[in-house]
């Protein structure tokens, strides 16, 4: 398995979805898309192997990875989506074996768009703050990712600037390290605010969307070191997703949009994920 | 230095993708360009050209006063065209994009790419027949629509070797073949056109590679292209396709019953305007335009010749495996076919156009016929026509001349939709060994039935026209002839081994196989008759060893009698003739015998 498929723990979800030790979850055949893109569904110079198949989460996805002369996609949809199966309740009661009731969506969960083990982002944090402010009325809770959550410089000034600053943890590297119960803490979060707001359309939007949250994208987009160019960056984004961007956007086009982005209409069964994703090699 | 963007942008722009490069390659090349060109300079205004088109091709449609917007998807051709085309402004997008742009309406749209190439895996999925109608909308009110398309039914697509899920390559992304509004033919291709565009339609009908023609008919001149046959088959030939057998045979039987849509790669019209010339067919890196003559004698007239326009495909690489995760580890290993450069031993001549061409059928056809029927004394009499013709034009003019481009006129060999020219000077007996070997070559590729043994072929059988057609045929000529063969084939298409060729070989080598089987029981059968025969001499030899006196006594004369065994011993065919024998000579010894004892 490559140790891709670890990230956010995707691979321990769809193996409880099938049915399989989540624990010590058992090898997938091939590679799991693991965030949302531009492009193929992968960075681009991810590499793969021959006979490997591509589990990516929409058919638009593997569109744009035939025409990179790649092949062997098959269309999975989300693992953000299975664990909204698996958890159906999951942050949306006070607390489940004491008090059953809803809670009240509040707030917004902001997340700052993250680099990543190999790049850092540089953009004017203060100016980003000043315009939350203007633009969210309830309380916002900050979402750093780890990189930036652990740059004290990036971390006190939402803090100083009063918002509460949380990180669900690590995706991991190389199979270790890895929070399995990340998306289960981001799941949560989300399903207690109202809306989730970004700095760049990305997967943690889309995320927010499908957990019922409005979205709102706005704000310096902000550079990170070594962004390869090379699938058109975010302004392509921006010119295929216009509907997605802004502070107050139609939140019925962002449902469908997510929908399709997110692969909801391909969800497979838990004996076709048995099946198709994984091949029993250590069950 | 500047970062100037070169390009504007609408939604659905690929990257990284190129429409340019390795197997994808731009519209354009001399057939089209010149066709393009004559349609443009009918027109004033805007001008959109809607796909990946040549540079060359966009430079001819441009100027004048005309204003072109090129359309093409792929961001890093845009960029690249955009710092290429002065004056042309460059758009990367989809279709969509450019109409949700709302444009100002174009005088003429150019779609010579195909419809298919307009789209982008982030466009709206719009079937072919809302792309076409987007297309037309963007004309004025009596604007002109020029858009091409490839049939799926055209003999190369019908005899293509790759199942239907690799044929479109990397453009497959969303199975073309599941729109099915999407013309596959002529008919479905012009009703399509219609449905969207009223007015007069020219109907080009475009042979070879469907971006890259290398013949073009009008539909309106079908009846009379049967004599283009052999011009047809050559362009038909230049597809990129690997094949499972040469279209030749298809394309010929169609464009004799005159269905020569049916054996058209893919086809131009265009609506609103009208090309000019009737048959538009390439020598080298120009267009030949000919025009069926309104009166007097039936032939091709009002022949012109091109500016020079470089061929989009020269630099054709066809793609990869692409089964697995990555390219095939093979592929590192094995090169991809260099495209072939065109040989520096030919040139094309525009002063060479004929100002007529009969219509009558090429030399190579009659040669055919000749040779398929074993009329023998016919073809040595075309073959001696052929080398009239040969003789009679001067060296210095160093015209090319092949059996395929020249035809038969009122009963003598003339020169045909050709303007080649060595850059050599070529003998009589080189240009006939040349046009020969190109002869023999092709008969062989075909199997034509041919008058003349099996083993008579390649020099043999070149040598033998060539003294046909009144030259001389020495080792000299036929060497050099083969050199200057192997230029012109290297100009003309690529032939591809394929599998009707490897079945037909395959059934040659089992033939070969039991008739050297046959042969060899033969020898083994002859062999064991010799063994045998030498098994009884030398039981005989033995015998007289054993008792040399006894066989002899009672002979007049010891020397003659053995003397006469020994030769009738080396006569002895078997061991039965030879016990039956000497039963025989033993047998009178014994009645001799027996007679002298009662006497």
């Amino acid at each position: 398995m490559h140790h891709h498929n670890h990230y956010y723990g995707h691979s321990h979800i769809l193996a409880r979805y099938a049915g399989l030790d989540d624990r010590h979850p058992p090898r997938l055949r091939g590679y799991l898309q693991h965030g949302w893109n531009v492009a193929d569904g992968y960075n681009p110079t991810h590499e793969f192997f021959d006979g490997a198949v591509r589990y990516v989460w929409s058919p638009r996805i593997a569109e744009r990875g035939y025409a990179l002369g790649r092949r062997n996609y098959t269309v999975v949809g989300a693992p953000w989506l299975y664990l909204q199966r698996l958890e159906p309740e999951l942050g949306f009661l006070e607390d489940p074996e004491t008090n059953r009731k809803p809670v009240e969506r509040e707030g917004t969960l902001w997340f700052l768009f993250h680099g990543w083990e190999g790049g850092k982002i540089e953009g004017d944090h203060k100016r980003l703050i000043d315009e939350i402010r203007e633009t969210e009325d309830g309380p916002v809770t900050f979402s750093l990712y780890y990189t930036e959550y652990d740059r004290p410089e990036i971390r006190n000034a939402y803090l100083d600037a009063g918002f509460e600053v949380i990180s669900f943890g690590r995706r991991g590297f190389s199979y270790l390290g890895t929070d399995t119960e990340f998306l289960y803490k981001q799941l949560t979060a989300m399903r207690r605010h109202k809306r989730v707001a970004g700095n760049r359309l990305a997967t943690a939007i889309l995320y927010g969307a499908a957990a019922g949250c409005e979205i709102a994208v706005y704000g310096d987009p902000m550079m990170m070191e070594g962004e390869d160019p090379r699938f058109g960056g975010y302004a392509r984004v921006q010119r295929l997703w216009p509907d997605l961007i802004g502070k107050d956007i139609d939140q019925r086009v962002a449902q469908q949009i997510t929908r399709e982005e997110l692969g909801a209409r391909y969800l497979l069964t838990p004996a076709e994920v048995r099946r198709t994703m994984f091949d029993g090699s250590n069950e | 230095m500047t970062d100037q963007p070169t390009y504007e942008l609408v939604r659905g722009e690929m990257r990284p993708w190129t429409d340019y490069e390795g197997e994808n390659f731009p519209a354009g090349g001399p057939v089209l360009t010149s066709v393009l060109a004559d349609l443009a300079s009918s027109v004033t205004g805007r001008v959109l050209v809607a796909g990946p088109t040549s540079a060359d091709t966009v430079r001819a449609v441009a100027g004048e006063g005309r204003s072109v917007d090129l359309l093409v998807r792929g961001a890093d051709d845009a960029e690249r065209l955009g710092a290429e085309l002065t004056g042309v402004r460059v758009i990367a997008g989809a279709l969509d994009g450019l109409v949700a742009d709302n444009p100002q309406p174009y005088d003429l749209v150019i779609a010579v790419a195909g419809v298919d190439r307009l789209t982008s895996y982030d466009a709206q999925r719009v079937s072919f027949a809302d792309q076409l109608q987007m297309l037309a909308g963007l004309t004025t009110d009596g604007g002109v629509l020029a858009v091409a398309h490839e049939f799926d039914t055209a003999p190369a697509s019908v005899l293509d070797a790759r199942p239907e899920d690799q044929r479109h390559g990397d453009n497959d992304w969303r199975p073309v073949d599941t729109d099915t509004t999407r013309p596959v033919d002529h008919a479905g291709f012009v009703a399509a056109v219609r449905a969207v565009r009223a007015g007069e339609v020219d109907d080009l009908l475009l042979f070879g590679p469907p971006a890259a023609p290398r013949a073009a008919v009008n539909s309106r001149v079908t009846r009379e292209a049967e004599n283009l046959t052999d011009l047809l088959v050559a362009a038909a030939g230049a597809t990129h396709r690997p094949l499972l057998a040469a279209p030749d045979e298809q394309v010929t039987r169609l464009v004799r019953v005159g269905r020569v849509a049916d054996a058209a790669d893919a086809a131009l019209l265009i609506v609103g305007g009208r090309v000019a010339g009737d048959v538009i067919t390439a020598a080298g890196d120009r267009a030949l335009t000919a025009t069926l003559a309104a009166t007097g004698e039936p032939g091709w007239t009002s022949i012109r010749t091109s500016e020079p326009v470089a061929w989009p495909d020269a630099r054709f690489a066809p793609g990869g495996s692409r089964d697995t995760a990555q390219p095939s580890e093979t592929g590192r290993y094995v090169p991809a076919p260099a495209a072939s450069e065109p040989s520096p031993l030919v040139t094309v001549e525009p002063s060479l156009a004929p100002s007529r061409v009969a219509l009558s059928p090429t030399l190579h056809q009659l040669l055919r016929y000749a040779a398929a029927t074993d009329d023998v004394p016919e073809f040595r009499r075309l073959a001696a026509e052929f080398g009239g013709l040969v003789e009679t034009v001067p060296v210095t003019e160093r015209r090319v001349l092949t059996t395929t481009t020249t035809v038969l006129d009122g009963g003598s060999v003339r020169p045909g939709l050709d303007i080649r020219a060595w850059t050599t000077t070529v003998s009589v007996d080189e240009a006939l060994a040349a046009a020969f070997w190109l002869l023999q070559d092709a008969f062989v590729r075909a199997r034509v039935r041919l008058p003349w043994p099996h083993h008579v072929r390649d020099a043999a059988l070149t040598a033998t026209w060539v003294e046909m057609a009144g030259g001389t045929a020495d080792d000299a000529s036929l060497a050099r002839g083969r050199e200057l063969a192997d230029a012109l084939s290297q100009a003309a298409p690529v032939v591809t081994t394929d599998l009707r060729a490897a079945l037909a070989d395959a059934d040659a080598a089992r033939r070969e196989l039991g008739e050297a089987q046959g042969h060899i029981a033969g020898l083994e059968r002859t062999i064991g008759f010799r063994d045998k025969q030498l098994r009884t001499r030398e039981d005989v030899i033995r015998n007289l060893r054993k008792s040399p006196g006894a066989g002899l006594a009672a002979s007049k004369s010891t020397g003659t009698s053995v003397a006469k065994l020994v030769k009738r011993t080396s006569e002895v065919r078997s061991f039965g003739e030879l016990t039956a024998g000497v039963n025989r000579v033993v047998k009178r010894r014994q009645r001799q015998k027996q007679m002298r004892s009662k006497a």
